[in-house]
């Protein structure tokens, strides 16, 4: 992780650059796509899935200044009830979420069991923008887009958890630029739902399929830490709570040695990190000295 | 004074195993209490129930840890409301990677049959959909599966032994 840190700093700009123009996020192209079909960016095969080191380099300048100064949004609400705040949010997201639906429908405890799960297996990002996808979630007898679920909804927020399915067929500015066009598309057509965007979670060491492993994770979880700001949404890390010093899921949260997670990490780390978040509580301060570590880091090496 | 004591002592020893047992029981606990399946719903009006026949499914055919949907769960997600059903048992299996499932469903009016099967039918396409490209061992079993119907009865299984818990079903409701 501290390796290559720096590096993920110098290209994150670029990078990020990169992921605006491909999710077409600007104030101005919300405007212009509302009420039009949204663009979907075609999946790339694991035949010719883009290396990191292979993202095209966009100018900064073809940021646009509009842009840029759309990060002031409102602060997330929360509760002194986390039970009421998940009463009110609805989880979307592909098998992970579905484990975490199936964790909640199996124990009793969590606060985050009254939330509202539209979850499938194989679901990802770029299925939940096609309209006429197959793998749309069943709710309430019947199949649609998540924006119209929402729609359909008394709530107030939504978590959106994505990339397990992306990452192999897709790379980390593609995959997360998906996102962040769901992100736009829930705010067109749902104003008043808070979006707030999950992490991706680590997977086990070793495991390598398309761009699916946790270096490439780590980028797709830079673009959306960083793009949720600028699309109006929330970041929220999960990913930080569940791996060891390697950068792996832990042991004791894998349940398949792959990107499955156990009903330990749903209750250490998912209803811990998610109910704290509900409170106002600020988690994570490991990666708050992380990234003091990574400055310090980075400030040393201008030094030299 | 003497009894005194030995009660104390007694009581003392109790409360320790016990504080022990919890300790060490909670060792192997991966989550919060699972929901007994003495809670599903089990009204009845017949000489078995739909927990009692899956209650003999789970002696008989190898099931993985399965969780209980509720009412809500069965009306939010799958559109079926419950209180048209007589009786049933709705389970399925909490790994995300599987399809194990086993819907028993005993309606109070055949008329809605057709309501519950198109629902069923839905939630079967949906897994074939997941597990196509995703996991080929539990499509196959969900490729042998199907939502079948005998008056006011309907089912819907997927797991291993298939051929058992079909055969369980139809004995009980002959």
């Amino acid at each position: 992780m501290v390796k290559y840190s720096s590096r993920m700093l110098l290209f994150s700009g670029i990078l990020l650059a990169g992921m605006l123009l491909l999710s077409g996020c600007t104030s101005k192209s919300k405007l212009e796509t509302e009420n039009k079909e949204i663009k979907i960016i075609p999946i790339v095969t694991s035949e010719n899935v883009v290396e990191n080191s292979e993202i095209p380099e966009i100018s900064t300048e073809e940021i646009s200044s509009e842009f840029v100064e759309t990060d002031s949004f409102p602060n997330r609400t929360v509760s002194e009830d986390a039970n009421e705040y998940f009463s009110r949010s609805v989880f979307v997201g592909d098998s992970i979420i579905l484990g975490y639906r199936n964790y909640l429908e199996a124990f009793e405890g969590s606060p985050v069991t009254n939330a509202i799960f539209l979850s499938t297996a194989s679901y990802s990002a770029a299925h939940a923008l096609n309209e006429e996808d197959d793998l749309h979630p069943i709710f309430r007898g019947k199949k649609q887009p998540i924006w119209q679920n929402l729609a359909e909804l008394d709530v107030d927020r939504v978590f959106l958890m994505f990339g397990t399915n992306d990452l192999i067929v897709k790379d980390a500015v593609h995959a997360s630029g998906d996102v962040l066009a769901l992100v736009d598309k829930i705010h067109e057509t749902n104003p008043d739902i808070e979006v707030h965007i999950i992490s991706m979670t680590p997977v086990y060491e070793g495991v390598s399929k398309g761009a699916l492993n946790n270096e490439t994770i780590d980028w797709y979880n830079l673009y959306l830490q960083q793009g949720a700001q600028l699309h109006e949404a929330y970041y929220v890390d999960i990913n930080t709570a569940l791996r060891d010093e390697n950068g792996n899921i832990q042991d004791q949260y894998s349940c398949d040695n792959y990107v499955h997670e156990t009903n330990k990490a749903y209750t250490e780390v998912w209803d811990a990190i998610l109910t704290n978040y509900a409170l106002g509580i600020e988690p994570n301060p490991a990666t708050e000295e992380d990234n003091v570590a990574e400055s310090q880091t980075e400030t040393e090496t201008d030094a030299e | 004074m003497k009894i005194k004591l030995n009660k104390f002592a007694v009581m003392t020893v109790i409360l320790s195993l016990s504080v022990f047992a919890c300790a060490c029981s909670n060792q192997d606990v991966k989550g919060p209490t699972p929901v007994p399946v003495s809670e599903i719903s089990s009204e009845t009006e017949g000489n078995f129930s739909a927990v009692a026949l899956y209650e003999e499914i789970a002696k008989n055919v190898s099931l993985p840890e399965m969780y209980v949907a509720d009412d809500d769960y069965i009306l939010n997600y799958y559109g079926i409301d419950t209180s048209k059903l007589q009786d049933y048992v709705f389970e399925s299996c909490i790994d995300p990677t599987r399809t194990d499932t086993v819907i028993l469903i005993r309606l109070k009016d055949v008329a809605d049959a057709e309501e519950v099967t198109g629902s069923l039918n839905l939630l079967l396409e949906q897994m074939e959909a997941e597990m196509a490209n995703y996991n080929p061992a539990a499509n196959e079993l969900v490729q042998s599966a199907a939502v079948r119907q005998n008056g006011t009865w309907i089912d819907l299984v997927i797991c291993e032994n298939l051929d058992t818990a079909l055969s369980l079903i139809d004995h009980s409701i002959q």
